[in-house]
């Protein structure tokens, strides 16, 4: 759905130069009060299904113009935040087509929805247990409570951490690292569970450390989750 | 009559302890697992009434 929706909104840039000057229907952004026309005041071209015309670049003064004349957070793109959706605009009106947003978009690591979701579902559940008098008021419910609270605040930490990504104004801690010793961190939360599958885990003499540079962030968050670090022994 | 066994799969424990103590409240046996794989197997080996995940 994602993809599509921002395909579609690639294509009507590319045909019409992003005319604001047509409403394009409900929903999708909002009409402008006196939208001027095109620069150069031609039609659409004719071929419009036929075939996607070569990108027009647009001077990149009047940009910001344009994007102010209509409300962004009305794109029809699920699941992307307003900085986002206006980035994606910005990169149709430079060069064309959306496209180098859309690769972050689906690189994005679909965990952290998910990873929200099961601490709130924690709470929820432990608060209902509570107040239905299922467990009892004591120190190891308070705790729990407590480390959940503590969880989701490092998820939304992440979560800021992203959308200043997603605007450009994330900062990169950049730290020298290990990645074999990564690897082999991450291999040990899985080793139990490798056993009992009958598979084993050997260590080549390649696989020795190796200090690199790279971001940190990167590799955690689609190796490590909460889940994964809880299940395995 | 003996209490039914309960088999909650739930990879989360915490979410598992919550459903375990409701079902425990109301006189339920639970058993626990936390891969869906080995569900099978506890079915035939001790037998089940009903299922969570």
């Amino acid at each position: 759905m994602l993809f599509r929706d921002i395909v579609e909104i690639s294509v009507d840039a590319h045909d019409h130069g992003f005319p604001l000057n047509h409403d394009p229907g409900p929903g999708l952004f909002s009409s402008p009060p006196k939208p001027p026309l095109h620069p150069d005041n031609r039609p659409p071209p004719d071929d419009l299904v036929q075939g996607m015309p070569p990108p027009r670049p647009m001077d990149k003064n009047h940009i910001n113009d344009r994007i102010s004349l209509f409300d962004a957070s009305k794109m029809p793109v699920a699941g992307v935040s307003r900085n986002v959706k206006e980035n994606i605009l910005k990169e149709i009106l430079l060069n064309g087509q959306g496209i180098g947003y859309l690769g972050v978009i689906k690189n994005k690591p679909p965990s952290k929805p998910h990873e929200l979701r099961t601490p709130l579902s924690i709470l929820q559940g432990e608060i209902e247990a509570l107040q239905d008098g299922v467990r009892p008021w004591d120190d190891k419910a308070l705790q729990s409570l407590h480390s959940e609270v503590s969880h989701i605040n490092t998820i939304v930490d992440d979560l800021y951490s992203l959308s200043l990504a997603d605007c450009g104004g994330l900062s990169f801690n950049m730290e020298t690292i290990d990645p074999v010793l990564i690897l082999k961190q991450t291999l040990s939360l899985f080793r139990t569970r490798f056993e009992k599958m009958g598979m084993d885990i050997r260590e080549t003499p390649e696989a020795q450390n190796h200090p690199g540079r790279g971001l940190r962030i990167v590799i955690d968050f689609p190796v490590i989750t909460r889940e994964n670090n809880e299940v395995a022994p | 009559m003996s209490s039914p066994l309960i088999l909650i799969v739930e990879d989360e424990m915490k979410i598992a302890e919550v459903i375990r103590d409701y079902l425990n409240r109301f006189g339920f046996k639970t058993s626990w697992l936390t891969q869906g794989d080995t569900v099978i197997p506890f079915v035939y080996e001790f037998g089940i009434s009903f299922a969570v995940k």
